[in-house]
């Protein structure tokens, strides 16, 4: 039941980001609610329950992209993984420490992006990946807490 | 004494009815009188109406739901004819635009666009099934906006002009000089690769050259905004305002060559 309600939570912030989200863009960058919805997974369930959340986000995300088939799949799956060690590590409670792990892991996951996507040839200038990493995890980390804040007291309730 | 004074209040109430009657039917007059009138007139209606509602009170309530209801239903109905007028807007243009193009094209509507922030892409309703194939240009009413780099049956991707993945060979209108236009991932293009004495100047109209396959010569793609030197100052750029709203395109048209 439980994850039943986060997988109709996550498939409406899939949605909401190649549909809608586009008219809440703020200097051409759109916050990534399907990134918020991996890291949510991993703090919520058991590991394999995330890890089918996450590699479903991840090729959700694949088919609405140019970046080679697989790498969001991959990626998310990484930090599905990553996500559970801090968990143990770190008490995730507050809202500002749960932005600032977005925050971190946006930055990450874009930099690694912009390797990968420079490895493919896919060149990005560094003043437009300064502009889209930085502007993407900041805007990811606002809006985090208000899904995160939003779908945890239903979650528990099952 | 008591009767003199009886009479002369009389009189006093006659003049003043008279002048009162007198002013209703003189056009200036008729307006002081109003305005005097005024405050009463609005105390009584206010009063009676207060009563009636009081006594009416059901009636009333059973009307307002109705009346709700009825508004409820005109709003959406305006809502949705709105939404036809804009779409017939747009549609009608985009027909006009079929009907003067050379090509043959396809009418396809946006339906879903990128995920992430590091490309600029549209899905598209149309797909292989309706002839269309990878490598051809998409076109608004309003000038060239991308390319299809994907094909599924009856869908298909579209990379936007603004991606920085895409480069369409492109020619200033009035100088006919030649550059590469590029995308920023933002509001506004680069077109590169100009030589040092390129005579370019802003709000020159930037077309494509037909240089890039399955890209036809003459698309609008913008005017040129500002022009700029080069950081190895070998050859200058110019940053070029799409003609198409990328950001809000919903409706666009494949050409099939």
């Amino acid at each position: 039941m439980k994850e039943r309600f986060f997988l109709w939570i996550a498939a409406i912030c899939c949605l909401s980001q190649v549909t809608a989200l586009n008219h809440f863009k703020v200097l051409g960058i759109k916050p990534d609610l399907i990134f918020i919805c991996v890291v949510a997974a991993s703090l919520f369930f058991e590991f394999k329950q995330a890890l089918v959340i996450s590699v479903l986000a991840g090729l959700f995300k694949d088919i609405f992209g140019v970046i080679p088939f697989g790498i969001n799949t991959l990626f998310f799956c990484v930090w599905c993984i990553l996500i559970m060690l801090v968990d143990k590590e770190i008490s995730i409670e507050d809202n500002y420490i749960f932005a600032l792990l977005i925050f971190i892991a946006v930055l990450i996951n874009d930099i690694v992006m912009w390797i990968v996507s420079f490895y493919l040839g896919n060149i990005i200038s560094l003043g437009m990946f300064l502009r889209i990493t930085i502007l993407e995890a900041l805007y990811t980390a606002l809006v985090s807490p208000l899904i995160f804040r939003s779908a945890e007291p239903a979650i528990n309730k099952f | 004494m008591l009767k003199v004074k009886n009479k002369l209040l009389i009189y006093l109430a006659f003049s003043i009815l008279l002048v009162l009657s007198a002013s209703l039917l003189i056009l200036p007059l008729r307006t002081i009188s109003f305005n005097i009138l005024k405050a009463p007139l609005v105390l009584v209606t206010f009063v009676k109406r207060e009563i009636a509602g009081m006594i009416f009170y059901h009636r009333n309530f059973v009307e307002n739901e109705k009346l709700r209801q009825q508004v409820n239903l005109l709003k959406y109905k305006i809502n949705s004819l709105n939404e036809a007028y804009l779409e017939n807007k747009r549609l009608s243009r985009l027909l006009a635009l079929k009907e003067q193009s050379p090509y043959k094209v396809i009418a396809a509507r946006v339906i879903g666009r990128s995920a992430d922030n590091w490309s600029s892409l549209i899905i598209i309703d149309k797909g292989a099934y309706h002839d269309i194939g990878r490598g051809f240009a998409v076109v608004s009413s309003l000038g060239f906006a991308g390319r299809v780099i994907e094909v599924t049956e009856y869908t298909s991707k579209v990379l936007l002009i603004n991606d920085p993945q895409m480069g369409v060979s492109s020619v200033i209108s009035r100088s006919r000089q030649e550059g590469l236009v590029s995308g920023s991932l933002g509001n506004y293009l680069i077109m590169r690769y100009l030589p040092k004495d390129a005579d370019i100047l802003p709000s020159d109209i930037v077309l494509t050259s037909g240089l890039t396959s399955a890209c036809p010569k003459g698309l609008l793609i913008g005017t040129v905004a500002s022009v700029g030197d080069e950081f190895s100052g070998l050859s200058r750029y110019a940053i070029v305002k799409p003609a198409v709203n990328l950001a809000s395109i919903e409706e666009v048209l494949v050409i099939i060559r």
